[in-house]
């Protein structure tokens, strides 16, 4: 038994191959800043879809914080055995609200088919204080009465996108290949 | 009458002034499964040429997760997987050196909740990582 804080950190084998590459990045030189209210009643999708529509975004890295939600739907990541990929979503759990927003970072972009999608992960707060969290469900989670504040640093173009990995076989957010609009980009 | 706890107060300048700057570049990255996360962050630093850099936002998993408390004890969470839920932090440069210390909350894979600073070295991404950083640029210091 390791002494705690010493535990082997042990890698775990995919079931796909193993990129060479191991990050995609791209910076942005003029980052455009935005910051908007999620809207009561709505999704935390809807809330996000409509402010960045507003300003003709469709790539952003957003951090939220404070309000309420009147319903959430999150799952965590665990083994699925059975299954091939090494983690994957738990069946997600809805809690009641009214439910407190400590702190949130999203991302949109576009889907592998090229829709408006949401990744988020949260921190939240029920009624005791306690606290619970993890991958939010954006379109099922609904904003309560005071809605959640929003800050969003936007990149140009369609700059974000859902690809499947092959490494994982999961489909996530990469930065896009190719884009000239967004500056520079780099391969790791 | 209370004694107002503002006279108390020391007017001297007894620290040196804050650093003035503003921020520049913005980067966005997705780390792939087994990299570290503290590192990963340094080693885009270092790519991107961020001598400074403040993390803005940033979610994925980890396969295990190991964080220092304030105490100095360090605990390691189990995974897989291990969901980040908030993480906040910088990267300052030293010689050219990039040094992220990051902190923030996560969750086991039965929804405890751990929080403190995470360990490099000790926290390989598992499915994978989307991080967002934005560059630290100091205004040049009077000497």
């Amino acid at each position: 038994m390791s002494p705690p804080g010493d535990v082997p950190v042990r890698l775990l084998k995919h079931p796909g191959p193993v990129a060479a590459r191991r990050w995609d990045s791209l910076s942005c030189e003029k980052a455009r800043a935005f910051r908007f209210l999620l809207i009561p009643g709505r999704s935390l999708f809807d809330g996000i879809f409509n402010a960045m529509k507003a300003a003709n975004v469709s790539a952003a890295a957003l951090t939220l914080t404070g309000g309420t939600f009147a319903r959430v739907d999150y799952c965590l990541a665990a083994p699925r055995p059975g299954k091939p990929q090494v983690a994957g979503y738990t069946d997600p759990e809805r809690m009641g609200g009214p439910i407190g927003l400590i702190g949130a970072s999203a991302t949109l972009g576009l889907d592998v088919k090229g829709r408006p999608m949401v990744h988020c992960h949260a921190l939240l707060s029920g009624p005791d204080g306690q606290l619970f969290g993890g991958h939010i469900m954006p379109g099922e989670s609904i904003v309560g009465a005071v809605p959640p504040v929003v800050f969003a640093r936007a990149f140009a173009g369609e700059a974000i996108r859902q690809r499947y990995d092959p490494e994982t076989i999961m489909s996530v957010f990469h930065p896009a290949e190719a884009e000239p609009a967004t500056g520079d980009h780099h391969a790791g | 009458m209370p004694a107002d706890p503002q006279d108390a107060v020391s007017h001297a300048l007894d620290g040196p002034p804050p650093e003035s700057g503003q921020t520049g570049r913005i980067l966005y990255a997705r780390v792939r499964p087994n990299e570290d996360l503290v590192h990963t962050i340094e080693k885009l630093c270092l790519q991107h040429g961020f001598a400074d850099a403040v993390v803005r936002g940033s979610l994925g998993s980890l396969s295990q997760c190991c964080l220092e408390l304030h105490t100095g004890v360090r605990i390691d969470v189990p995974g897989p997987a291990v969901e980040m839920l908030t993480l906040m932090g910088e990267v300052r440069s030293t010689d050219g050196a990039p040094y992220a210390q990051l902190s923030g909350t996560v969750a086991d894979p039965e929804g405890r909740i751990f929080a403190g600073r995470f360990v490099a070295g000790r926290n390989p991404v598992c499915i994978t990582f989307e991080i967002t950083l934005e560059e630290w640029l100091a205004d040049a210091h009077a000497a």
